[in-house]
């Protein structure tokens, strides 16, 4: 039916970030397709999917880049981070390297993405929390630390092999992100009703996007479910705040 | 449209905007960004096959565009200089030949002081000699002077020496091959003389030839005499069979033999001197003299071995045995001169006569092939019959002796080249440390060095001089030739010294002919390549980026042109002769150079690149990039040494330096792609501006700016396929890129054209209509052909093969993947699209709007009965539509039709709602519900979506019930009752059970029974009774309501009671009337009665009811529901008949 009118939702650019071998592909393909793949294959520079999602009664297109962790793609990877409005930086439990890495992958981020670090919502998300303990090399405390240290308020771990708060991950970083427009909003409403387009602080922009086909169906595990709806049971960090961001004005 | 004519109707526009110069339009719109597309799609693509053609053309005459090839030569022609000895040689010894050679003489002196055995004299001697004594030339005083002369002048010999070694060449006995004696002594003579003794004296001859005697001199007055005189006797022919015959006679004479023989000194010339030795042999031989035989021996040659002897013979007369005594002879049967003298002298020669032919007849350089002149010639020939030479010998003289000359004038090499043949074959055979091999080495050593040069300084000659082509030809049969042969040890012929330029100095590797050719070619190379390294360079310190990359342009330029010159010319030789890849060789040779060269810059290059503020999928704002410019010379590098890799890629084997080229560029792309995304999108906002939204003919519907759109595309397109990033992961992501950015472009083309439109609001004179103009229709006709163009599009980009080839390098699920990633990139953009395509209908539907509202409303309007505003209205509509469907694809003019019938709804509504507030009478609903069904049976309402249909059929029917007049809208309300009735599932009043049917005269109705009537007294029980009446009650006003009896006490009554009601049979046909059947409760006084509950049974169902069935209705009671027509009525505040009946309905819901 190609005069149907479609409905309509909020569109978000995620870009995922991190070391090679990390697990960000698997982080992804489970969230969008719930599938695990068990053989090992790496992203060849950007891999870009889509996803709808419904938070808190919102309903939302994430538009989901995922970035080659190879060196030897970074000047090919770069372009693609403008215009991000969510960041995940991945590392892997068993990797405490990878979470070092984090903040150059930050800064690589900020430097092309050019957006606001105090002001852009980043979520670190550490991958393959299925591992044992004594096969870590990352604390929760090394963790809640580095994220201190970098400024950065929310943090997860997840499995993408045992479908363990993937969703939430990236349900986490859309509220870190309305907080932040929240956050924004207000500071522009503090300085006065006009708004300048060319002042540093770049708002996040709210779109009006329809998404056609791409993301795939796919049940949910019952968990990641319930992360829609209820806020922050299992997020670390800051309290969601309740403002609405503003509704979009569709008629019918 | 479909996609295909969609293409073919893009390209042949696009084939029209190549053939055409650029528009006024495409000017303007290119001035914007300087053009910057084309530049570095179709133009740098054009720029790029003309390089080619010139590179093509400009090789065949080298020297058209040989700027660099000219300026590598002295004025004059000659080699220029270098370090090495061998050049620097070269080009004094060609400069002072040009300088009408002064110094021709220190040369000869030192060319003859380098041979050990002469001096000139003496060869001037032996020369003269031989010229005196010339075979075959006619014995001719002139001819003989003028070869003296010549030789004088050749030899530079002085007068005064001149006369003096004329003299002595004069005695010389004439040459021949010889049987060479030496009278020693004689023993125990007889005595013929009357003294006693004898005047001895010896004669010779050989047996074949007795009229040529050779004799001695006489020994007076002596018996044992000794003479020690050395005859050298010319053998002809057949000399093993010849004899010899020595006889000694006494001399007896009055002129003795002596005196004659002393006039020898006194005649001059050869003819004198061949009289004389005639005489001396007349009177020694024939009978005109005394003197008498004192004995003979006869010699057989046979007899003298090669090394010669000396032998006493007897000597004999007649057959006499008596001893006539004994002659001690020495014989040797050889050449007079030894063979390595002669050799000597003849390679002296040689040099001599050369060196005057080089200077008497300036011959040029690598010009002299072998041809004396014809004095110089008769002396060779002369010196080299008479010196007994073989060809052989002549060939290596000439080859020793040309050979050092050759290294200070350089002669032809085709006369090397036929020495060699005469020599080789000859040599191939004879031991290593022979004088002759040795020579013919020393020869090679002092040979080789030019013809390496040769191959060194190809470059520095046009190719369209056919010299050097054959001079090349030449060096290499020459090269050839000697490299079959085996090097003896004892000779290097690579001396350090001069051979500076060999890799295998540094190296323990041996070198050969093969090894030197490839060093020589890669000296001459790297000596040309670092000539244009250094010379195409300007300033190494203010260069720009643009300057580096356009020296690397040049200097490909050059390498590529040399390559062709090489395969063009050289190849081929070089194969043919020595099987070597030449060109392959000077291409390896560049390539690991060119690679250092060319990476350093590049990489320079694209780090001073400048990242851009590249805007975000919002595109707020558009970056200023007017002084953000990029060349196009780092791509016109790319697709140059691209092109230089691919001809290395066809020449050599081996796997290239250079064919790593393109990771160099990486950040070069990216920042290209980033310009790129900006530029289209600020011109597409140029295009977007300049469009006048006028179809741009008349086969197509959109206008400029899409096409202009769609060129962007193109140029990117062609910009990709020029790139052919090599890399297969590479090529993915940027085609990842571009396919994100072109549907960028596709979403901003459309977001900017809506907004366009939105602007454009026309509206006419008359009635400030708004004008459903063609723009509008245009617009939207571009966006969807730019959307439904953006896949085909993309198709072009060839990632279909990327993808193909990732899957074989990689694995097919991470293909899978990147063709989903790219798959999904286009359909979001569809999406998107279509939706900005859907919006901006929406919005026209909107727009049109008010007309269609105030024709509807002033159509509607009772009192304007005769207003021509349902025609207006319908003409607006018509107009409109027919714009739209004449320019509207299909697709989009269902959805536009789509679009104003959901405005159409809301129209409705509203007109509706405000019109119900102004009361309007119903026939103004009636108007307004006609015109709608006008309008539906119009515009093809079968296409309606079952949304858009639900809602105008509710719209239709609200219409018709505020059309109605009050009492059919009560009598709407009592059918409403009845549909709820026959819906209720139970009622808390009872059941009424009846059976009815028509007969021909009326109804037949009897009332059976209730039950579960609701308790209505105080005890418990009820008095009911059932009135029946017909509604609506206007159209049964004959006939008067039917009653049962009251049955007191009863919750379950049994009424059984049959009514006869006369019907016209016009009553009988509404089958919509309505029997209402009223159980009431009788009230104690029989004063009043209570209302209890009703029910309804409709014409059509007692119709439909078989025959004597029995129907069951639901009690109830009306409610003052959220009815439609209860509505309807209340509106209706002004009628007496509505207000009263709502009055009653509240009464009897609320009672």
């Amino acid at each position: 039916m190609t005069n149907m009118r479609p409905q309509k939702s909020k569109l978000l650019k995620v870009v995922i970030l991190g070391e090679g071998g990390v697990g960000k592909s698997a982080l992804l393909t489970r969230f969008v397709s719930n599938r695990y793949e068990e053989n090992n294959f790496h992203t060849i520079g950007v891999e870009f999917m889509n996803k709808d999602i419904v938070v808190d009664g919102e309903r939302f297109t994430l538009q989901i880049w995922d970035t080659a962790g190879q060196e030897r793609f970074r000047a090919l990877r770069t372009p693609f981070y403008r215009g991000s409005d969510i960041c995940l930086l991945c590392y892997a439990l068993d990797d405490r390297d990878s979470l070092r890495g984090l903040s150059l992958w930050r800064n690589e981020f900020l430097n092309y993405a050019d957006v606001n670090q105090d002001k852009f919502p980043f979520i670190v998300v550490g991958t393959k929390n299925d591992l044992p303990e004594q096969k870590r090399q990352v604390s929760y405390e090394g963790v809640q630390q580095w994220c201190a240290e970098q400024k950065i308020a929310c943090h997860i771990t997840t499995s993408s092999k045992a479908a363990n708060n993937v969703t939430d991950a990236f349900v986490l970083g859309l509220r870190q992100w309305r907080h932040m427009e929240c956050v924004a909003e207000a500071e522009l409403r503090q300085q006065g009703d006009t708004i300048d387009l060319t002042s540093p602080i770049r708002l996040v922009q709210r779109r009006i996007c329809c998404t056609g086909g791409g993301g795939g169906g796919g049940g949910e595990g019952q968990e990641d479910d319930a992360a829609m709806q209820s806020p922050g049971k299992k997020m670390f960090g800051q309290k969601r705040n309740a403002t609405k961001a503003p509704a979009t004005n569709y008629r019918l | 449209m479909d996609e295909e004519q969609m293409w073919k109707g893009f390209f042949f526009k696009l084939q029209e905007l190549k053939m055409n110069p650029p528009t006024e339009h495409e000017q303007k719109l290119q001035d914007g960004d300087d053009g910057f597309f084309e530049k570095f799609g179709s133009l740098l693509r054009q720029k790029s096959q003309i390089d080619e053609g010139v590179l093509k053309t400009s090789l065949a005459p080298f020297e058209e565009n040989g700027s660099v090839e000219e300026s590598d030569e002295s004025p004059d022609g000659t080699l220029q200089c270098s370090q090495d000895p061998e050049c620097t040689s070269i080009d004094t010894f060609a400069t002072e030949s040009t300088l009408a050679s002064t110094s021709e003489k220190d040369i000869s002196a030192s060319v003859l002081d380098s041979s050990p055995v002469m001096n000139v004299t003496d060869l001037y001697e032996e020369i003269l000699f031989e010229i005196f004594n010339n075979i075959g030339c006619e014995n001719n005083d002139e001819c003989t002077n003028g070869l003296v002369e010549f030789v004088q002048e050749a030899f530079k010999i002085p007068n005064a020496t001149h006369v003096e070694i004329c003299e002595a060449a004069r005695l010389k006995e004439p040459p021949n091959v010889r049987l060479n004696v030496e009278i020693i002594k004689a023993e125990n003579l007889m005595s013929k003389d009357s003294n006693g003794l004898s005047d001895p004296f010896v004669t010779l001859y050989l047996e074949s030839n007795g009229s040529h005697r050779y004799n001695s001199s006489v020994k007076p007055a002596t018996l044992n005499p000794i003479w020690e005189e050395h005859f050298s006797l010319p053998i002809t022919d057949n000399a093993r069979e010849e004899v010899l015959i020595v006889e000694v006679w006494d001399f007896d004479a009055a002129e003795t033999v002596k005196e004659k023989v002393n006039k020898i000194l006194e005649v001059k010339g050869v003819k004198g001197l061949s009289k004389l030795m005639k005489e001396i042999a007349v009177t020694a031989s024939s009978g005109k003299h005394d003197n008498e035989l004192i004995g003979r021996a006869a010699i057989t040659l046979k007899s003298i071995p090669v090394s010669g002897l000396t032998v006493w013979y007897n000597l004999e007369k007649g057959s006499k045995g008596r001893s006539r005594g004994s002659l001690l002879v020495n014989l040797a049967l050889s050449a007079e001169k030894n063979k390595s003298v002669a050799v000597q002298e003849h390679k002296n020669l040689l040099k001599l006569l050369l060196m005057y032919e080089l200077e008497t007849s300036q011959v040029a350089n690598y010009w002299w092939s072998g041809k004396f002149s014809p004095n110089a010639e008769l002396i060779r020939s002369q010196h080299a019959a008479q010196s007994g030479l073989t060809p052989f010998d002549c060939a290596l003289s000439q080859w020793h002796a040309y050979s050092i000359i050759h290294e200070t004038h350089k002669l032809n090499f085709t006369l090397f080249n036929s020495i060699l043949d005469i020599v080789v074959p000859v040599i191939t055979y004879m031991q290593n440390d022979s004088e002759d091999v040795k020579t013919f080495w020393d020869g090679v050593r002092r040979l080789l060095p030019s013809c390496f040069a040769v191959l060194r300084k190809l470059r520095s000659k046009n190719t369209s001089d056919k010299n050097i082509v054959r001079a090349l030809n030449e060096v290499l049969d020459i090269l050839k030739k000697i490299k079959e042969l085996e090097v003896p040890d004892s000779v290097d012929i690579f001396p350090k010294s001069v051979y500076g330029w060999l890799h295998t100095n540094d190296t323990d590797e041996t070198c050969n002919i093969d090894t030197a050719i490839v060093d020589a070619i890669n000296t001459g190379t790297k000596e040309w390549l670092e000539h244009i390294v250094e010379g195409s360079r300007q300033s190494k310190n203010n260069e720009t980026d643009d300057e580096k990359l356009q020296y690397i342009i040049k200097l490909i330029q050059m390498v590529r042109s040399d390559l062709q010159r090489a395969m063009e010319y050289f190849d081929k030789i070089f194969y043919h002769k020595i099987q070597l890849n030449y060109s392959a060789i000077l291409y390896l040779f560049y390539d690991s150079k060119l690679a250092e060269i060319c990476k350093s810059i590049i990489i320079e290059v694209c780090n001073n690149i400048k990242r851009l503020d590249v805007p975000d999928d919002q595109f707020l704002y558009l970056p200023n990039l007017d002084n953000v410019n990029m060349g196009t010379t780092l791509f016109e590098v790319y697709l140059i040494l691209k092109r230089y890799v691919a001809l290395g890629e066809s020449l050599c084997s081996e796997s290239l330096e250079l064919g790593n080229f393109y990771p160099w560029f990486e950040r070069g792309v990216t920042h290209w792609l980033d310009i790129s995304i900006i530029k289209a999108l600020s011109r597409i906002q140029k295009a977007i501006d300049l469009d006048q939204l006028k179809a741009v003919d008349e086969t197509v519907k959109y206008s400029s700016s899409a096409v202009d759109t769609l060129s962007i595309f193109y140029q990117i397109k062609i910009f990709w396929q020029q790139l052919d990033w090599p890399e297969v992961e590479g090529s993915y992501i940027f085609v990842a890129k571009i396919v994100n950015d072109l549907c960028r472009c596709c979403i901003f083309y459309a977001q900017q054209m809506s907004r366009r439109v939105e602007n454009i609001f026309i509206v006419d004179d008359n009635n400030k209509n708004f004008i459903l103009s063609e723009e509008w229709c245009i617009a939207i006709n571009n966006m969807d052909y730019i959307r439904q163009t953006l896949p085909s599009f993309i198709k072009e980009l060839s990632i279909d093969d990327i993808i193909k080839r990732l899957g074989e390098y990689r694995t097919n699920l991470e293909a899978e993947r990147c063709a989903n990633t790219i798959k999904t990139v286009i359909e979001n953009a569809l999406d998107t699209e279509r939706n900005q395509i859907v919006e901006l209908i929406e919005i026209v539907a909107r727009k049109m709007a008010p007309p269609i509202k105030r024709y509807l409303a002033e159509g509607a309007e009772v009192l304007a009965k005769d207003s021509n505003s349902m025609d207006q209205l319908m003409m607006y509509l018509e107009g409109s539509l027919s714009t739209l469907y004449d320019t509207l694809n299909e697709i989009n003019f269902q959805r536009i039709l789509d679009g104003i019938w959901s405005e159409l709804s809301i129209i409705m509504y509203d007109l509706i709602q405000s019109n119900l507030d102004k009361r309007r009478p119903p026939a103004f609903f009636q108007n307004l519900n006609n015109t709608l069904q006008t309008m539906m049976d119009c515009f093809k309402m079968g296409n309606l979506q079952t949304s858009d249909v639900k809602i105008l059929s509710s719209i239709q029917s609200r219409l018709r019930l505020y059309s109605l007049e009050t009492a059919d809208l009560i009598h709407q309300y009592y059918l409403e009752r009845l549909e709820t009735q026959k819906n209720q599932e139970s009622s808390p009043y009872g059941q009424l059970t009846v059976t009815a049917q028509f007969t021909d005269s009326g109804l037949l109705l009897t009332i059976l029974n209730a039950r579960n009537l609701m308790p209505m007294d105080s005890n418990g029980t009820v008095d009911s009774f059932v009135k029946a009446s017909f509604m609506p009650t206007s159209r049964f006003n004959d006939l008067s309501t039917v009653k049962t009896n009251v049955h007191n006490k009863s919750c379950f009554p049994l009424y059984d009671q049959e009514f006869r009601i006369n019907l016209s049979e016009q009553q009988r046909k509404e089958k919509n009337s309505l029997i209402v059947f009223s159980i009431k409760d009788k009230d104690l006084f029989g004063m009043s009665s209570q209302y209890i509950a009703e029910s309804y049974i409709s014409f059509e169902d007692v119709e439909v009811t078989p025959l004597g069935e029995q129907i069951m209705m639901n009690l109830s009671r009306p409610e003052y529901t959220d009815s439609e027509s209860l509505r309807a009525l209340e509106y209706r505040l002004g009628d007496k008949q509505a207000k009263d009946f709502l009055k009653k309905l509240k009464n009897r819901s609320f009672s």
